[in-house]
């Protein structure tokens, strides 16, 4: 289960918006090379997964993805 | 009306055959009484509601959880304090219901307390804590046995 921290992991400071490459960067998130896939995949893995270590493994990088 | 063009209408949306500015939808809530007959909070959070007529089968599978695992009683207050939480989202200026959630919030803290000494963390942030890194230490949430069938 989630929960979200209202921080960010590294500090970001706009000075300049530019929508049309944050558009280029959010259409990658998407498809199936995409973050959004590949959390799904990592997740859902981990319950199949007999070892323990690896039960760990895919949680954080299924949680990084997210 | 039928003899406006889609451009001349004040509508934003598509005229067609329907008089203008029609409703998209109408939402029909069935009126419910009293919460009566309701079930246990224990069943109700494994079952997934408190209404015994909305406790369904999906496909053909009857829905049968028991709530007899450790994490339950914490699984039940998080989960009135985060619903809670949502309602906050939309009436933030409610001080009463804030209060409350001031007071699951502290119940649910010593929940996780007492849960974590018994059973190891939650949340990785917890293990500052423990002796030693027992965070993959099974079973893992999806990891208890129900009783099989047959």
């Amino acid at each position: 289960m989630f929960i979200y921290q209202k921080k960010l992991q590294y500090p970001v400071k706009i000075a300049n918006p530019n929508p049309a490459l944050a558009k280029i960067i959010l259409s990658q998130y998407g498809g199936p090379n995409g973050e959004l896939g590949a959390s799904m995949r990592y997740l859902s893995q981990r319950y199949a997964m007999p070892d323990d270590m690896v039960k760990g493994v895919l949680t954080d990088i299924g949680t990084e993805e997210l | 009306m039928t003899d406006m063009t889609p451009d001349e209408t004040s509508c934003r949306y598509k005229c067609g055959a329907l008089p203008d500015c029609a409703p998209l939808a109408v939402g029909l809530v069935p009126p419910q009484g009293d919460a009566a007959p309701s079930y246990a909070p224990p069943k109700a959070l494994a079952r997934g509601t408190l209404f015994p007529g909305l406790d369904l089968p999906l496909g053909n599978v009857v829905n049968s959880g028991t709530a007899d695992i450790p994490t339950a009683e914490l699984m039940a207050i998080d989960f009135a304090a985060h619903d809670l939480s949502l309602y906050l989202d939309t009436h933030p200026d409610d001080t009463e219901a804030f209060e409350t959630y001031k007071d699951l919030l502290r119940l649910a803290k010593e929940g996780m307390e007492r849960y974590t000494r018994l059973y190891g963390p939650v949340c990785k942030i917890q293990l500052a804590e423990s002796q030693r890194f027992n965070w993959l230490k099974g079973p893992w949430p999806w990891e208890y046995a129900g009783k099989r069938e047959g």
